[in-house]
């Protein structure tokens, strides 16, 4: 049988924590967008952040539009690592991810993942828009 | 795969190799069982019984429930049975039975021998059986619980209840300890213990969801591990968290209750459409369409489910800005699970499937899971949770999703996998029949509950008006309900003629893609002889996967062809790119964990009766089996030392940081630590959030010196870990002794400063809200500084013994106990923050 003479020494094309920001940076993203979006809309409903009003939008709404840029800027950066990966990684053949070099299908899978968590906080941050001036 | 195998050098000694890795023949070495494959069969079958328990107590209540005003059950008694249903069902049916179906399968799925922590296994099942059975044995003493597989506050307060609610504190503590060891056991098996070549874009997707659960474990049932601790707390010591009276909150619990509760569904539906994705493919004879989105869509699911709690809350009364918020969050889940709907289909479309008894299973979850999931997205939209909140069509709507969306898929993989483990195939014939008793007595028992729920029947009660005119509904609801269990009874029969009299299934009966199914049915003990290399998503469907291999990975497999001989042995690989790291001991059979697990029993059932010498007593026990079971086994450490397999192999047999088991398990503990820390936290400040003043009531200002010194101490022993560290990586020997000294020092001064500040503060727990949670954050991290040094002491023995240039387990343990100190230093911090420099900094 014919073996191929590798190294086992990893052929990163990126590495360090960049394969799992790209895997998990979104959901780290919506994770920081639902706590913050709970913490302000409970706790800033009950505290006076509700009364003051800049540009005619409350404190709390403006504390809930500021997370919600914050997690898509997240999400958004962890997409753009997973592209940048892609980029530096050859295309994945057509029907045969299995084939793929994982780091070629890690960042294939942040790029789906990251866009998805980013269209899920820009649709949970609709209702803000609705609660621009009351809790 | 066998044909790689055979080509190998076979140099093993057989008789020896299985015999190390032998499963329990007489019953003392039953109990001392730690191998994965008779340990998830007494899961599941353990799980089974609870789960006729709780089907049987279902009929019943639909007895009850088949005419208006009926009186077969007492109100008091349908209360118990509807909270023992549902508790059992949840608790004690759905989560074991998975965990038990990932211990067998796993491994062999993924090419591994055993799981990460074999006597974990065994500690978690035990604790989970002597839970289960602490849970019924109310029924013994007349005092089931009666207050909802939810227990909310006030109604599960002692003053409302009796001790029926500590049997299902206590009880379901014990299960949740066992949900937490194996979720650990379940993600380092997936991440760790992967043959060679199984990348993640060649992971079965089964293996896929039960990773992503095992993380989903540790935050949810850790959440609700404190939730019931605070409520035993509350009802046995007078603390006074959910007590409104004394500055308590009663929606604190439901919060916590629910960040369980939600992603509790999706940890029972994961690994069901994991199930799914491994009876698809197989029987449409074609690999899975949209396996990447398959995958994605269950990560999405495990962290979106933690986002939906609020909607079990949508009529408590939150702001609606609250209310709106996370109803866009609960209709965006539907997201992930369409896709996977889709993808599903996609890969039957245009195939020309089997039908065989398995593939029709999946196509009622696919109709039934369907119908739930409308349903969700209906009562996701919080106008109409108001409306039927309460009501029947949500009793509907959670068993389309609940037996629709993960029973099905449960008895779908039984009788996929059922024939790997007992080496029989089951009836075709009653299989088809049983699947469709259940699947039209699933549809009159549930689908008429939507219309009585419209109609204003209301849930958790024992009857109804029959000016409703919902008896009819009732009574086919009813009939239904006997058919779905007449429909489990034929599959029970199905199960057990099978082992009598039918055929033998051979070891691929099915034509199946996945590893499992190259092994003989039912497997060795120890799976496999040889470490598999995995070059496909279907290894078993495209041939020649040994072409990709290196040369330097099969010369790796080759050394492991049945060895170790004389220890049990299993290779560890990287997590992202499953390439050979090191050879892991796993230990063999050991009474330790059944030991364990009955001292825990000891220390509940002592709460239960307030005998409280012996719950310290039981207590005690625990902690002297733990380091039973911790410290290093000598013979053990000789044995490996001694052995050549690392040598040929090339790989490291005393393995440190990620290529070790133990680091990936200490991290585990962390998590839990961690999120438990979280919880408490976020208590502090929600009781801080709907109290007058803070301190409550009269109480002062907390000091703040003392603890900052007590914190600085912590600091100091982070800081010895990393000199600790840089000398272990040098070889100095002196300087790591020197370094653990210096921690174990910095420990025991914080813990003496702890208890000094606890002891010294002018209030109890019983004073109000406030006295509690500072009391028990206080304690939790007195507790955590303990642990702290135990490890340490651990660590200093190893190195005091050992020459630290050889092959040792002691910079495993000097760097185990670092990281502990690490997170010790930081938990440490952030409860001096919270409770003794926030009241400043936000005011009282």
């Amino acid at each position: 049988m014919e073996v191929r003479q590798e190294s086992t020494a990893p052929s990163r094309k990126f590495g360090g924590l960049s394969p799992w920001f790209s895997l998990l940076g979104g959901g780290v993203a919506w994770t920081f967008h639902i706590m913050s979006c709970y913490v302000i809309a409970e706790f800033g409903c009950l505290l006076p952040a509700r009364n003051y009003f800049l540009l005619g939008i409350t404190g709390v709404a403006w504390m809930l539009i500021a997370a919600s840029l914050a997690s898509i800027a997240m999400a958004g950066a962890a997409a753009y690592v997973a592209w940048r990966g892609e980029q530096a990684t050859p295309d994945i053949i057509p029907g045969q991810t299995d084939q793929a070099h994982p780091d070629q299908y890690i960042v294939r899978v942040g790029i789906i993942m990251n866009l998805i968590f980013i269209f899920i906080i820009v649709a949970q941050s609709v209702p803000i828009l609705f609660f621009y001036r009351v809790c | 795969l066998s044909a790689a195998s055979t080509e190998l050098d076979n140099t093993a000694s057989p008789d020896e190799f299985e015999t190390v890795w032998a499963s329990p023949t007489t019953f003392p070495e039953w109990l001392a069982a730690v191998n994965n494959q008779p340990l998830g069969q007494r899961f599941m079958v353990t799980s089974f019984v609870f789960f006729a328990l709780g089907g049987a107590l279902a009929l019943l209540m639909r007895i009850q429930l088949a005419v208006s005003d009926n009186t077969f059950l007492t109100p008091d008694t349908y209360n118990q049975f509807f909270t023992m249903h549902g508790a059992t069902m949840m608790f004690l049916f759905a989560v074991p039975f998975l965990e038990g179906l990932a211990l067998y399968i796993l491994p062999m799925m993924i090419g591994s021998r055993d799981v990460a922590f074999p006597r974990l296994t065994a500690f978690g099942y035990w604790v989970y059986l002597f839970g289960g059975i602490l849970f019924y044995s109310s029924f013994l003493l007349r005092a089931a619980p009666d207050v909802g597989w939810f227990a909310y506050t006030p109604l599960s307060a002692s003053r409302f209840s009796g001790i029926g609610t500590d049997f299902w504190l206590l009880g379901l503590t014990m299960v949740e300890i066992a949900g937490i060891t194996a979720a650990i056991e379940i993600s380092v098996t997936v991440l760790k213990m992967r043959a060679p070549g199984m990348t993640l874009n060649r992971l079965p997707l089964f293996a896929w969801t039960i990773m992503v659960v095992g993380i989903m474990i540790l935050f949810a049932f850790t959440t609700l591990l404190v939730a019931t601790v605070l409520l035993e707390l509350d009802r046995t010591i007078d603390t006074r968290f959910f007590d409104a009276h004394r500055g308590g909150n009663s929606l604190l619990w439901q919060h916590l209750f629910w960040f369980f509760g939600h992603p509790e569904v999706y940890i029972m539906f994961l690994p069901a459409t994991g199930i799914v994705s491994m009876i698809v493919p197989v029987f449409a004879r074609r690999p899975t369409v949209g396996y990447t989105l398959i995958a994605v869509s269950g990560v999405v699911i495990g962290f979106v489910s933690f986002g939906l709690w609020v909607h079990h809350m949508f009529a408590t009364g939150l702001p609606a800005l609250s209310l709106t918020l996370f109803m866009a969050a609960s209709l965006m889940i539907a997201l992930a699970s369409g896709t996977q709907i889709f993808a599903w289909i996609a890969t039957l479309w245009g195939s020309r499937p089997k039908f065989t008894v398995p593939l029709m299973y999946v196509l009622g979850f696919v109709f039934l899971f369907v119908l739930g999931g409308l349903t969700g997205v209906m009562v996701a939209v919080v106008p109409f949770d108001w409306q039927v909140h309460d009501t029947f069509f949500v009793v509907a709507h959670f068993h389309y999703v609940l037996i629709g969306g993960v029973l099905f898929p449960v008895f779908g993989g039984l009788y996929y996998w059922l024939p790997k483990m007992t080496g029989r195939l089951m009836n075709p014939v009653m299989g088809h029949v049983g699947f469709w008793l259940q699947f039209v007595g699933f549809n009159l028992t549930f689908f008429p509950m939507h219309i009585m729920g419209f109609l204003g029947m209301p849930r958790r009660v024992a009857t109804y008006s029959p000016l409703l005119q919902i008896d009819e509904l009732n009574m086919i609801a009813t009939v239904g309900a006997f058919m779905l269990g007449v429909g489990f009874l034929v599959f029970l029969v199905d199960f057990l003629l099978s082992l009598w009299k039918l055929p033998d299934a051979g070891d691929n009966p099915w034509g199946a893609d996945t590893l499992e199914w190259s092994l003989t049915s039912p497997p060795a003990g120890y799976s496999y002889r040889v470490p598999p290399y995995v070059g496909s998503r279907h290894p078993l469907w495209e041939s020649g996967p040994e072409e990709q291999e290196n040369i330097v990975t099969r010369r790796m497999r080759q050394a492991l062809d049945g060895q170790p001989c004389d220890w049990r042995g299993n290779l560890v690989t990287d997590a992202l790119e499953a390439r050979p790291q090191a050879i892991q001991w796993l230990p063999g059979p050991s009474y330790v964990p059944l030991f364990a697990s009955l001292a825990v029993l000891v220390a509940t059932v002592a709460i239960l009766a307030k005998a409280y010498i012996l719950v310290g007593v039981g207590t005690a026990a625990v902690v002297v089996s733990l380091f039973y079971w911790l410290w290093p086994d000598e013979e053990v450490i000789r044995l490996r030392q001694r052995s050549e397999v690392g040598r040929q192999a090339g790989l490291p047999l005393f393995p440190i940081g990620t290529a070790s088991l133990p680091w990936w398990g200490m991290l585990g503990f962390v998590a839990v630590l961690g999120v438990i820390l979280g919880v408490l936290v976020f208590c502090y400040f929600y009781l801080w959030l709907y109290s007058d003043r803070w301190p409550q009531e009269d109480l002062p200002m907390p000091r703040w010196q003392l603890p900052g010194i007590a914190a600085a101490l912590l600091l100091m022993a982070a800081g010895a870990k990393w000199w600790g560290w840089r000398s272990m990586s040098r070889k100095w020997k002196k300087n790591v002794q020197g370094s653990l000294a210096t921690i174990f020092l910095c420990l025991v001064g914080y813990l003496g400063l702890q208890l000094y500040i606890q002891l010294g503060v002018p209030f109890t727990h019983r004073v109000n809200a406030y006295g509690s949670i500072f009391w028990v954050i206080m304690w939790y991290q007195c507790l955590v500084a303990l642990v702290g040094v135990a490890i340490n002491l651990a660590a200093q023995d190893r190195v005091r013994k050992e020459n630290i240039d050889l092959p040792q387990v002691s910079p495993l343990l000097v760097q185990m106990s670092g990281s502990y100190v690490y997170f010790t230093a930081a938990s440490g911090v952030i409860v001096f923050v919270v409770l003794h420099v926030a009241p400043y900094l936000i005011g009282a």
